[in-house]
């Protein structure tokens, strides 16, 4: 970064935060600051454009679905808003509190690793039964077939090219069913969050005594640590160790979450934008601010840096994780990769939370 | 009274147990020894039936073979709450009850046998080929040891190449099972272990060293973990020398991670929600639910510091809950109720799947639309996430179970 550019970069983000203060009232304690500007500036945003991605995707498929005849075109058409309504999910997967643990919701999205071929053993079986291809009666099956990855294998997989095919109502029938129900899951989480809603915003954000989930200050940004250990655990053993094999073991690249589609490292890179997002809040007062009022200047940037990192190296791959990742190209960037994530772990695991004097719990605690 | 006597006097009613040198570090050590003792004795006895079943396969002895295995699971699922604040444990329990399997490593499968894509091992079959080629390589397999099992657990670094453990011992001995979510457990015939020209399905006598050596391989792995805990057992002297709150620490995690991620997530809300047989913990006895519900009891165990042995003795010493009762009664109140809730709703189960009429094992719980399955389910589920909330409330109120102490890495 040349000093000219890391000049405009302190400039625009001291603004950002003035403007910030100005708009959201700086009489306010840092840490009920923290809470409103990471709902405002990441949450939210978040959640609306899955939302907008998940009706565009449904719209689209619907329209698809209605031709009578489908070309290769509409496919690959469907398959980007396919793609961008995935891109969606990957920007809230890793918000693990609120509206998306009722029932569930996240496993009617996506069903992954799925060692053993669920989804295409079950949509299949799905598509040749007995009975209609109707949204109940997929909403009543098991949630492997439900959403995003269904809709991969049937977008990707061998059904892609029935769908385009003189037989491939029956799955397009899937596809639509499927395309509904995750706008469905996207509405109900918005829904969910919304001040205008069921507002689950309102409860994180106002922590106290006579609140069951958040009892005090230190609970709401608890959930929050524990959220961002959560993401970056995913990424880290999840979608890299296990699949690639990079603690011992072979890669296995079938367990890469988006394999069907090649899509696995721009997940990485998503994930990794709104992780950070919701540690600065979009430089706002997020939890790089409270770290700073808290007088913890030099863990609040280092960790800024690290995410930089992580991210310019998920960046620099080049090509698809499920072609690439053993080139000899790539191996410096993966090693940098997964370096930093166990270092960002390490932060987010012991220093944040031993310096704002917060514990985690078990799920944040698990698999080090 | 002087003052400092009422004290002294106070202090002697409650301190009975250190009067005898007891705390929370004696009774971890007394239950865990204990706990691996039962598993190995009837480890044991398990091979002492797998021996009269090799020496004269029959219905019969085929059907105490996997009586003394339904058994061997008893103390086996109880013990497991000591596996997740130890890494010691953690690293040496994959050879015991890694799950789920890709049982085509080991034997025969069906035509529609689904394994873990991308696995090497999946169908290689040991029992079947005295020699295996893999990518260019010969394995000599001729003599199936102990050795040559481990060789493989975990072959090409794949978790689902379980080649040891109670789970390979199950499928030798029932077979897979073949009815999805209906009603039947695996139906492996006795004759697969006959050497004559009754043999069944071919390769008997090398199924019958398979089986042999695999149990061999158990209760070897069971005596080093029983030493472990013996004076002198490094697992002995950690949790001599640890200080009663790091104790105490450990038996928070491992009771948080064992309720939440391990059995009320992937045993039973992962089969749940994707209704996977594949994913069903003793999928080819269906002994599940009883796997589950002494989960549940070995937590509960190591919560009130009491474990009744195999043999109907009952162990036992100063709690967690005891030392927690003392510095947060109505957390520790609220957590023994909890975790009283978790037993009864695994032992719901336990009831549904033994019933004499109507028996529903959990692979027909999990079926798609069997609503009486799920709500059974679900209510263990939801009991194992009170328990952890209560116990998460519990460690908070005394200063416990942060990732900083030196149990939980």
């Amino acid at each position: 970064m040349t000093g000219k550019n890391a000049m405009t970069h302190t400039f625009s983000r001291v603004s950002l935060s003035l403007a910030f203060c100005f708009l959201a009232a700086c009489g306010k304690a840092p840490e009920q600051q923290l809470l409103d500007a990471t709902g405002s500036e990441a949450i939210l945003p978040l959640h609306e454009k899955f939302l907008a991605e998940s009706l565009s995707l449904s719209q689209n498929t619907s329209a698809f679905c209605a031709q009578n005849s489908r070309s290769a075109e509409d496919l690959a058409a469907l398959r980007d808003r396919w793609v961008a309504a995935m891109n969606g999910w990957e920007g809230i997967q890793s918000i693990q509190f609120g509206p998306v643990t009722d029932d569930n919701q996240a496993w009617k999205v996506q069903f992954w690793p799925d060692r053993k071929n669920l989804i295409a053993r079950k949509t299949e079986q799905f598509v040749i039964g007995d009975e209609a291809i109707t949204l109940p009666a997929l909403q009543d099956s098991s949630v492997v077939i439900q959403g995003l990855s269904a809709m991969e294998y049937l977008l990707y997989d061998k059904p892609a090219a029935k769908l385009i095919g003189p037989d491939g109502q029956g799955y397009c029938d899937h596809l639509n069913a499927a395309a509904s129900n995750l706008q469905q899951v996207a509405d109900f989480l918005h829904e969910g969050w919304h001040p205008s809603g069921k507002n689950y915003l309102g409860t994180w954000q106002s922590p106290g005594p006579d609140n069951l989930d958040y009892p005090d200050e230190n609970a709401a940004i608890g959930a929050l640590i524990e959220t961002i250990v959560y993401g970056l655990e995913r990424i880290k053993r999840d979608k890299l160790q296990r699949p690639l094999g990079l603690e011992g073991g072979q890669a296995n690249t079938f367990l890469l979450e988006w394999w069907r589609s090649q899509q696995s490292r721009e997940a990485i890179l998503i994930n990794l934008h709104s992780l950070q997002l919701l540690y600065s809040a979009g430089n706002g007062a997020g939890l790089n601010e409270l770290l700073q009022a808290r007088g913890a200047t030099e863990l609040s940037d280092t960790v800024t840096t690290q995410f930089d990192r992580a991210i310019s190296a998920i960046a620099s791959l080049e090509g698809s994780l499920e072609q690439n990742h053993a080139k000899a190209a790539n191996a410096e960037s993966l090693e940098t990769l997964y370096a930093t994530l166990t270092d960002l772990l390490a932060a987010f695991k012991r220093e944040i939370p031993s310096t704002l004097g917060i514990t985690l719990g078990f799920n944040a605690n698990d698999g080090d | 009274m002087p003052v400092f006597l009422r004290f002294f006097a106070l202090v002697l009613l409650f301190s009975a147990s250190l009067v005898r040198g007891e705390n929370l570090n004696t009774t971890y050590i007394t239950l865990a020894s204990a706990v691996y003792e039962d598993s190995l004795i009837s480890a044991r006895d398990l091979q002492s039936h797998i021996d009269a079943l090799l020496a004269q396969p029959s219905p019969k002895t085929l059907s105490a073979a996997r009586d003394a295995w339904r058994k061997a699971r008893v103390p086996y699922q109880q013990s497991e709450t000591f596996r997740f604040a130890n890494p010691e444990i953690d690293d040496w329990e994959g050879a015991l009850n890694a799950w789920p399997l890709d049982e085509g490593l080991i034997d025969y499968v069906s035509d529609d046998y689904f394994h873990e894509m991308g696995n090497l091992g999946a169908q290689l079959n040991i029992i079947a080929n005295p020699t295996i080629q893999l990518a260019g390589q010969e394995i000599d397999a001729r003599e199936i040891s102990p050795e040559l099992i481990q060789s493989f657990h975990e072959f090409a670094g794949s978790e689902a190449n379980v080649a040891s453990g109670y789970h390979a011992i199950e499928f030798l001995l029932w077979g897979q099972d073949l009815n999805g979510t209906q009603a039947g457990a695996g139906e492996r015939p006795y004759t697969d272990f006959v050497v004559d020209d009754n043999c069944s399905n071919g390769h008997c006598e090398r199924r019958r060293q398979y089986l042999k050596a695999v149990t061999t391989l158990l209760v070897s792995d069971l005596e080093a973990m029983v030493a472990r805990w013996q004076a002198g057992g490094d697992l002995h002297k950690k949790y001599s020398t640890m200080s009663e709150e790091a104790v105490a620490n450990s038996i928070v995690f491992s009771i948080g991670s064992l309720s939440l991620g391990e059995l009320a997530g992937e045993r039973m809300k992962v089969p749940l929600e994707a209704n996977s047989t594949e994913d069903e913990h003793d999928c080819f006895s269906d002994n599940t639910h009883w796997s589950h519900y002494y989960n549940a009891l070995g937590m509960q165990n190591l919560f009130t510091g009491q474990y009744q042995r195999i043999n109907g003795d009952s162990v036992g010493g100063p709690s967690l809950a005891d030392f927690a009762r003392k510095r947060a009664p109505e957390a520790t109140e609220h957590l023994r109720r909890a975790m009283n809730v978790s037993v009864e709703k695994t032992q719901a189960l336990v009831k549904a799947a033994e019933h004499k009429i109507k028996p529903m094992k959990f692979d027909q719980m999990i079926a798609e639309g069997n609503r009486e399955g799920r709500a059974l389910v679900m209510n263990a589920i939801d009991a194992l996430v009170a328990q952890t909330t209560a116990l998460e409330d519990l460690a908070r109120t005394l200063g416990l179970g942060s990732e900083n102490s030196d149990a939980s890495h």
